[in-house]
């Protein structure tokens, strides 16, 4: 096991390099400069180079990666191109930790609705709970983040004025860098974009749920259970759940992915101060650091969930072990 | 002669066995399934809607009549158009027009071209890519297969988005530094030439399948060329206009909206996951027996992998890809959201919907029609995966 998981610890590190090094070549390809606009009037070409001299933009691009990768290591992100006087590890605090109460709540919505959901229609199939649990999940998946947020907007703050529509409830610096308040003003704003982000999710958890605990129940080890005189609900909790969560645990790996993604659009809509805002508009304003530094986070985010669900899997199962 | 038809001879039965092939035993349990049909008749319906949106849409996507700014529809729309804001001359908009005086269920009629454009270009460049992919790691020498597979963990630990959305500013920016190329239209020797491919290929793979034994492997067989067509027209396309490269590309992708860009990034995302599903499957079936028995009669390799292997992977790879086709619409309208997706004035539902929620708090009806489009379109391709996942697993069948 601990040498499963070093192995997977170290697979991380080519990874992130890979993605530190194609996101700088590629972010420096896209024609256009930091530098060429200051506000709507654009700069004097002497000026831009000056500028750029300034930041070591005119440098080789190896150079300039290798730069990169030796400050990196000290934790030093670099500074804001478009934010004067502001370092990207600044920007980053603030706005990581929004984006981290928001993906956290979402995705524990998601697996607080999705899971007894899942259990209930697959305990009770084929009668009303499991017709109802099935067709709402199905409905759930194929709503889009971006239609339920304006309609979620629409129906609480536009028509029954109860919850705020825009902003976060909060705002740096947080208890322990990361905890938010717990008040009412910080949970009326997080309603509405908790549930937009996670709802979609939740039912694709549900259907997972049902459909794997469905097949467990099958299984002669179930039957051998009953037969021996179990109580239903000790079938239910002991033998079959603990199989059936399987293939949810390992759903949580794209489902973290998801829940990143859908960050972007979410803190668009509501107004959030959080990380996929600063990306977007950092793309837009070739902003090379801080695209830099948002992406390693997302890398390093994506990258710990997966060794987090992979580890857990092999915990879980230990076949997957001794492959 | 008198008694074979009193009780039907063993090739009798043979013969009527031989029509039950596992295709034709999924297509009637999908008949069974109504709402798969049900979705199936929409998405053909969609389809043909916008193939023909030119004559189907009342207005064209783009005519603008400032005057008529957010009028509502005249229909009796509860709660969406508050009383009395329907001007007179918004008679004409069956679901009102958009902030800019556009008719919005023609601009959703046309935004249907790019959500099934997406999704099912989506579905084939990453089914072509991931199905060959997988197949040669399957079928090589373990070797080859770990190097391979390696490669596919490593591409899958990225965030990909990220790079999409990076690919995507990339590709308008380079459009917008080079952007002299903005009515560029398809010759007709390029559009005649598809359509023929398309044809041939078609007609090519029935009677491949039919006459020289091949199976559902020709349908795939038949994707490939095609796909190998396509690209090698997109070159002589690229020739033709004789600028460079870039410039070329980028009237393409004028020419198409914006779509060609977002086919490219999607293709570099979705195979993934098919090329782990097919190799997986491959893997599965290349033990078993009647792969065996094919190997010990001295079929060849070619034989074995169109005639055995495929029909049998098949099924499964194309259930993942219809449920992976609402995946492809959303993050077209998720991409078309932030900017990074068609070019406007042509609409995506995507599109429609950024340029409309912020005016959600006085006019939320210019929201309505894209939404429920976007929302029922991917309802459909899940309950036609759903449908034929079920068709496709003997277990489920009682």
């Amino acid at each position: 096991m601990v040498k499963y998981a070093i192995r997977r610890l170290l697979w991380s590190i080519p990874v992130l390099f890979m993605v530190a090094l194609f996101t700088f070549v590629l972010v420096r390809q896209i024609p256009g400069g930091p530098f060429d606009f200051a506000g709507d009037k654009s700069l004097p070409a002497s000026v831009v180079a000056n500028i750029e001299a300034k930041y070591h933009l005119n440098d080789p691009l190896p150079k300039q990666f290798a730069d990169y990768m030796i400050d990196l290591l000290q934790g030093d992100l670099g500074p804001s191109f478009r934010y004067r006087g502001r370092t990207v590890n600044d920007i980053i605090g603030e706005s990581l930790p929004v984006s981290f109460q928001l993906g956290l709540m979402a995705l524990g919505l998601a697996l607080l609705i999705g899971i007894p959901a899942g259990i209930i229609a697959a305990l009770k199939q084929n009668t009303v709970y499991d017709y109802t649990a099935t067709g709402v999940a199905i409905l759930g998946v194929s709503l889009n983040s971006i239609v339920l947020a304006p309609l979620l907007i629409w129906i609480f703050a536009v028509n029954l004025r109860v919850l705020p529509a825009a902003r976060w409830g909060a705002q740096p610096p947080f208890f322990l860098g990361i905890l938010p308040p717990i008040n009412a003003v910080f949970f009326q704003h997080a309603v509405l974009p908790v549930i937009a982000l996670g709802l979609v999710s939740s039912a694709g958890i549900a259907r997972l749920t049902r459909a794997s605990l469905l097949q467990v129940i099958r299984e002669d080890y179930i039957r051998t259970a009953r037969a021996k005189g179990l109580k239903e609900r000790a079938v239910v909790m002991r033998h079959a759940l603990k199989n059936s969560l399987i293939p949810v645990v390992t759903i949580i790996g794209p489902l973290f992915a998801a829940v990143l993604t859908g960050t972007f659009v979410i803190e668009q809509i509501f107004g959030i101060p959080g990380m996929g805002r600063h990306f977007i508009q950092s793309v837009g304003n070739r902003d090379y650091p801080i695209v830099m530094g948002t992406t390693l986070v997302y890398g390093v985010a994506i990258v710990v969930a997966n060794l987090g669900v992979d580890l857990a899997y092999a915990f879980l199962d230990p076949r997957i072990r001794l492959e | 002669m008198a008694a074979a038809t009193d009780t039907p001879s063993a090739l009798d039965l043979a013969a009527a066995r031989r029509e039950r092939s596992p295709w034709g035993d999924a297509w009637n349990q999908l008949i069974k399934n109504r709402l798969a049909i049900a979705s199936l008749v929409y998405i053909i319906v969609l389809t043909l809607m916008s193939i023909f949106a030119n004559s189907v849409a009342p207005f064209k996507y783009d005519r603008t009549i400032l005057s008529d700014t957010a009028t509502c529809s005249y229909l009796p729309i509860p709660f969406i158009c508050p009383g009395g804001t329907v001007a007179p001359s918004g008679t004409k908009y069956m679901f009102g027009a958009d902030e800019l005086g556009r008719d919005i269920l023609s601009r959703t009629i046309y935004g249907g071209q790019v959500s099934l454009a997406v999704g099912l270009v989506g579905a084939f460049v990453s089914m072509v890519l991931g199905m060959v992919y997988g197949l040669i790691a399957g079928y090589g020498s373990q070797r080859l297969d770990n190097i391979m597979m390696r490669l596919v963990d490593f591409l899958y630990a990225m965030p990909i988005l990220i790079f999409i959305i990076l690919l995507q500013v990339f590709f308008k920016a380079k459009a917008r530094q080079l952007g002299n190329v903005q009515n560029f239209e398809f010759p007709h020797w390029f559009v005649y030439g598809i359509l023929a491919a398309a044809l041939v290929c078609i007609i090519g793979g029935i009677l491949a399948g039919k006459y020289y034994g091949l199976g559902v492997s020709a349908f795939l067989i038949g994707l490939g060329v095609f796909a190998l067509i396509l690209a090698g027209m997109l070159i002589a396309l690229t020739l033709a206009i004789g600028g460079s490269p870039w410039a070329s590309l980028i009237a393409i992708d004028n020419a198409m909206g914006g779509m060609f860009f977002l086919f490219i990034a999607l293709g570099f995302l979705n195979w993934l996951g098919m090329a782990r599903l097919t190799r997986g499957q491959v893997l599965s079936f290349k033990k078993k027996e009647f792969i065996e028995a094919a190997h010990m009669v001295g079929s060849s390799d070619t034989r074995i992998i169109f005639r055995h292997l495929l029909p049998n992977v098949l099924g499964p790879c194309i259930v993942a890809e219809t449920l992976a086709i609402p995946g492809y619409i959303a993050l077209e309208a998720f991409l078309s959201f932030i900017g990074l997706g068609i070019n406007p004035p042509r609409p995506s539902w995507g599109n429609m919907i950024s340029t409309g929620y912020p005016h959600l708090r006085s006019n939320a009806h210019i929201l309505v029609l894209p939404a429920v489009a976007l929302t029922l379109t991917i309802l459909a391709f899940n309950f036609l995966g759903d449908g034929l996942r079920d068709a496709f697993d003997p277990r489920l069948r009682e």
